[in-house]
This record gives C-alpha cells, sequence and structure tokens, in this order.
C-alpha cells in the first residue's frame, strides 16, 4: 500500500524530461576539474585536519547514538518517557493557544506557536460581528444551523484565507516556545472558509468544512484500495455533489461556482520576501463528515439523481 | 569524487531531486532551472558530501535553489492555482490528492513528499532540510492531519 502511495505522489509531479539528463550529463563535463581533483592536491596539514575532523565527528556520532539508546539528554541525565512529556507540555501551550484565539470575541486574528522559528501549530479565527453578520444573508458560504442530541459541544472556526494580511498584535514567550498573536486589516475581513465541528465525550463526530477555492476540483476523493463506495448525488444549489462512504465513515462533497469571484490580497510568505499579489476564489467547496444519509437528506435535501 | 562518480550520483538522484523542485516551484521549467543550478553548486562542495548523506545533501541544495528562484523572479503560484487542469492526464483520484498537496504549506508538504513520494528517512529529512528531526516529525504528524481534512477522510482539531 505505501508503493502504491508513492507510485501516486510521483505521478503528481512527474518524471524528469529527457533532456535534462543531457544536459546535466554536458553540464558536469563542463565543470572545472579543480573542485572534485583538490583533495588529492592537498597539503598535508590540511589532511591531517581533515582526518581529525572525521575522527571527532565519528566520535560524536558514536555518543549520540549511545545516548539515544540509554535514553539521556546531552547533559548526561536520563530522560523518562520524554516524547509524552513534551507532548504534554505541546497540548499545555496548544489549550493555552486555543484560549487565546477565543478570548477575544471582537477581533480578527490568527495565533500562530513557534519554537525555534518554525511553527508548531497556527490557527485562525474570525469573530467579529460585523463581519459575521455581513456574511450571514449573502449567497457566500451560509453556515448550516444544525444540532444534534448527544453533542456536547460545537465548534466553528472561520478561516479569513490562508494569505490574509495579519498584524503581529501579541507575542509571548514560554518554555521555548512562541505565541504570537496577528490582528488582521479591516480590509482584508475576507472570509475564505469555515469549519463546523461536532464533539461527543472530547472527541469530533461530526463536521462540516467549506472553503473557497480558485479552481473547480474534483475532490472526490476515494480510493481504489479498502472498502470504498460511491454515488453521485445531486444538492440543491450545488453543481456537484457525490456520496463517499469508505471503511464505514461517509462523506458528502459538494462543490458550486460563485456568482461572483471573492479576491483577497495574498500576503508574503517568509521564504518569498515582499510580494503584492492576489488570489481569486472562483467556487466554494463543502465537505459533510459522518452525516448519516438520512442526516443529509434531512439538512442538505441530497437526492439520487 | 570524480566527475563520473557524481554524474552518476546526480542522475540517480534525479528524477526525485526534480519532482521535489516541481513540488516547490509548481513549474516545469522552473524546476529544470533549478535542479540544473544545484549541479554547479553540488560541484563546489563535492568534498563535503559526507558518505551515505549524499541523498539529503543534494536535496538540500535543490531546496535552496528553489527558493532562490522564487525570490529572483518574485513569482508566487497561490497554492491553488494550478492553471493546467489536468494536462497530465491524471486520475480523478491523483488529481484530488495534488490539490489536497498543494493546499497544504510548501513547509509541511515538502517533508511530507521527502518521505512518503521519495523514500527519505525521517533524520535524512530533516538533514534535506536543515531543521531538527523533532521538527520533521511534528511536521509529518501536520501533514498527514491536514491532508486527512482536506480528503474529507476524518476531523482533526
Amino acid at each position: 500500500m505505501k508503493d502504491n502511495f508513492r507510485v501516486k505522489l510521483q505521478a503528481i509531479y512527474g518524471e524528469p524530461p529527457e533532456e535534462l539528463e543531457n544536459l546535466i550529463h554536458w553540464q558536469i563535463l563542463s565543470l572545472p576539474d579543480s573542485e572534485g581533483g583538490k583533495i588529492t592536491m592537498k597539503k598535508p596539514i590540511k589532511f591531517r585536519i581533515a582526518i581529525a575532523i572525521a575522527a571527532l565527528m565519528g566520535i560524536m556520532a558514536i555518543a549520540y547514538a549511545a545516548t539515544n539508546w540509554v535514553n539521556l539528554n546531552w547533559k548526561g541525565e536520563k530522560v523518562e518517557n520524554a516524547p509524552r512529556e513534551q507532548e504534554s507540555q505541546d497540548m499545555d501551550l496548544i489549550t493555552k493557544m486555543n484560549s487565546a484565539l477565543f478570548g477575544a470575541p471582537d477581533e480578527y486574528y490568527c495565533v500562530v506557536l513557534s519554537k525555534s522559528s518554525e511553527d508548531v501549530s497556527t490557527r485562525t479565527k474570525l469573530s467579529r460581528s460585523d463581519s459575521l453578520s455581513a456574511l450571514d444573508g449573502t449567497p457566500l458560504m451560509r453556515v448550516p444551523d444544525i444540532s444534534f442530541s448527544g453533542t456536547t459541544e460545537v465548534e466553528l472556526d472561520y478561516q479569513c484565507g490562508e494569505h490574509g494580511e495579519y498584524v503581529l498584535a501579541d507575542e509571548e514567550e514560554n518554555n521555548g516556545f512562541t505565541l504570537r498573536k496577528y490582528a488582521i486589516a479591516p480590509e482584508n475581513e475576507v472570509v475564505t472558509g469555515y469549519l463546523v465541528q461536532y464533539w461527543e465525550n472530547e472527541k469530533v463526530v461530526k463536521s462540516i468544512q467549506s472553503r473557497l477555492t480558485p479552481s473547480k476540483t474534483h475532490m472526490f476523493s476515494f480510493r481504489a484500495e479498502g472498502n470504498v463506495d460511491t454515488q453521485v448525488v445531486t444538492v440543491p444549489g450545488m453543481d456537484e455533489a457525490l456520496w463517499i462512504t469508505r471503511n464505514g465513515k461517509t462523506s458528502l462533497k459538494m462543490i458550486r461556482k460563485l456568482e461572483q469571484p471573492v479576491t483577497v490580497k495574498a500576503a508574503p510568505e517568509s521564504s518569498l520576501g515582499e510580494f503584492d499579489g492576489t488570489i481569486a476564489y472562483g467556487y466554494e467547496l463543502i465537505t459533510v463528515n459522518n452525516f448519516t444519509f438520512d442526516e443529509c437528506e434531512q439538512y442538505f435535501q441530497v437526492a439520487i439523481p | 569524487m570524480d566527475k563520473s562518480s557524481f554524474e552518476q550520483l546526480y542522475l540517480q538522484q534525479l528524477p526525485g531531486l526534480y519532482r521535489l523542485a516541481m513540488s516547490i516551484l509548481h513549474h516545469r521549467d522552473d524546476a529544470q532551472d533549478a535542479v540544473q543550478q544545484s549541479v554547479l553548486e553540488a560541484w563546489k562542495r563535492v568534498n563535503h558530501i559526507q558518505c551515505g548523506k549524499e541523498k539529503a545533501y543534494l536535496a538540500r541544495i535543490v531546496i535552496n535553489e528553489c527558493h532562490n528562484i522564487q525570490r529572483r523572479r518574485q513569482r508566487v503560484t497561490p497554492v491553488f492555482a494550478f492553471p493546467e487542469q489536468n494536462k497530465d492526464n491524471l486520475t480523478a483520484e491523483v488529481c484530488a490528492l495534488k490539490e489536497s498537496l498543494n493546499a497544504i504549506p510548501e513547509k509541511l508538504r515538502t517533508p511530507f513528499l521527502l518521505v512518503y513520494m521519495e523514500g527519505y528517512s525521517e533524520k535524512e529529512a530533516a538533514e534535506a532540510l536543515g531543521i531538527t528531526l523533532y521538527s520533521v516529525k511534528s511536521r509529518l504528524k501536520r501533514s498527514k492531519q491536514k491532508l486527512k481534512i482536506e480528503l474529507g477522510e476524518e476531523d482533526a482539531r
């Protein structure tokens, strides 16, 4: 199954064109000899240093392997259940992050948890009431008003596009982690998605996710392996819909073209520097997870053509 | 390392390096440029390549070249925008997988592809990306969670 998945991934990005192999061949032929040949022309002192460095690295490698085997940290202290302790710390921080996220109802913001300049987790939320009211009453992404008995909690997150113009509003250091809160500029308060999650006994049992997408995507994911069944269905207001049963779990996917595309400004990504561009979203894709077919009939008027 | 061995090494890794560049640049010509430009950089530092770490080393150079190309050309492909819809005659399933992959940030997508597309060990992926093994594990976990949401298999908080 792993090989099958790998083949699918490789199929996405393809194989290099034949001429690239030839180009690289001629490129290597034209490279100066001195780089690869230098090692044979090293002065004795440099060679001895290279050997010393290699020996040191060998010793360090053995020491590293030894510490891992006996579960010591670099101070020589034995570490018990280290991954679980780290996980527990992470959960505390994520809980804190969620509190920060839901703590200020009149702001749009994104909260990012980072460690050593790497993002560990990101959550985005919009909760400003005027924008919610602007959302309501438009054809754009109506959040269905659905409740279930036995559901202990319903969580609704809005997504303000992954590329909104965020401004750093707050920052806090804690145990090597950095929690940053970003506010979004008012002119970029464009909702591009939402996620409704239904919780029972601290577990998500159903969800509805909507997101805008620039192109019409055939996101009817199914796999050849496993127990999969699909059924084309109709849903009023949607262009296409598919009912999927996979390994006992169900999904309803549906997509529609927006009457007017929604354009958002794309913010720069850290590795790319400044960028001024826009993304135009033209479709809404909705995924409904773990609703029964009867529930989909009831709440989404699903029908088999 | 002589040129012949270097060429053999490079051509052996070429398909993986090309796919890695494609996953970052989403553009065939740019991916070819990244791979070609990385040849010279790799040759300059060929004596620094430790035995057994060639794959990760070359991947790192290609990733850096991809980022250089992105900076130089000031061109960003929005993660959702793949202008050529299914010109590669991909099945619907693979198309869906492609869209899902492109919807997750590059920071998560690249380690995922290194491990699951090109068969890198987590340690090799860490070396290729210049990050810690813990970060690779964390990013793999997050990317799998995001992909599951994108593919509608299960919910994740």
